[in-house]
């Protein structure tokens, strides 16, 4: 009878093993559909974004610069130490709402977007008449979340500036608006 | 000398027998569930990858357009407020139920 006990102990657990891994197994071939759902969201929805942010005449590129130029927006500096320019006031955090087609969501993941701006050359923003944004980086981080799964995606454009002017004035670097895409991480 | 050995009885062989008899029947249940379970997680990883190629090299996305709004959080006061008016599509072939979903302009 004891032998027959321990037996079954035996078979129980080797049962529950099998099950168990199994399952992990199956559980781990889901992740990897939601996770292959995840980048691509996020790589689309990103390149959706460069799209927009390439054409100067949407809500979207005239809201940056507007932002920029009024002094609404500051830079993002990691070693400032004034508050002025950290990541409380230099980023911006968007959510994607999609009220009006829930199955959006549903099928493509929970995107959120963060984004920030940074110079290389302090004085040329901060010209009270002529402000220059030729060293100027926009970094744009989609975040999409779908089945407990993340993927990030960050781009970095440059602002997109034109020579102009000459003569006594001089010539002059003036921002269009847009931004041009000078790198992906993944 | 026989009289002071204890054997084993009846009852107890049969009890035995019929415990060891419902642990393999429980064990072989268990075996052809997690067998089940292996070809699923092998359906789906074959599914998935089918999709993934179905996103890059598949024709005729369904598409439908879409609108987004992307708000600021938190935000008070000015604040950059976009909708966005993207195309969802999804990629399905006729070997799998899975679609890989994506935004265009």
């Amino acid at each position: 009878m004891i032998v027959v006990l321990c037996l079954m102990a035996l078979f129980m657990a080797l049962a529950l093993s099998l099950i168990l891994a199994s399952s992990v197994a199956v559980s781990r071939a889901n992740q990897s559909y939601a996770q292959e759902q995840c980048r691509m969201s996020a790589i689309s929805f990103s390149k959706l974004l460069e799209d927009y942010l390439g054409r100067d005449t949407n809500q979207l590129t005239m809201g940056i610069r507007q932002e920029i130029e009024d002094q609404k927006w500051p830079y993002y500096d990691e070693d400032d130490t004034s508050g002025v320019h950290n990541e409380m006031n230099a980023m911006k955090n968007f959510s994607i709402d999609t009220a009006f087609q829930p199955e959006v969501e549903e099928k493509a993941g929970t995107l959120k977007v963060k984004m920030y701006w940074q110079t290389n050359d302090e004085e040329a923003v901060n010209d009270p008449e002529h402000p220059e944004y030729t060293d100027s980086e926009l970094v744009v981080i989609v975040t999409c979340s779908f089945r407990k799964q993340e993927y990030n995606v960050t781009t970095r454009y440059r602002a997109t500036v034109e020579k102009e002017g000459g003569g006594e004035t001089g010539e002059k670097n003036v921002w269009d608006g847009t931004w041009n895409r000078i790198g992906r991480d993944e | 000398m026989i009289q002071n050995k204890k054997g084993t009885t009846l009852v107890s062989v049969i009890v035995s027998f019929a415990i060891l008899m419902i642990i393999i029947l429980l064990f072989s249940r268990s075996v052809t569930l997690s067998l089940n379970l292996s070809k699923k997680a092998d359906k789906i990883l074959q599914e998935t990858t089918e999709a993934v190629n179905t996103y890059y090299t598949g024709d005729n996305p369904q598409t439908t357009p879409s609108i987004l709004n992307m708000t600021e959080d938190g935000a008070s006061g000015s604040s950059i407020a976009v909708k966005l008016n993207p195309h969802f599509c999804g990629k399905s072939s006729d070997d799998t139920d899975k679609v890989i979903y994506y935004f265009t302009p």
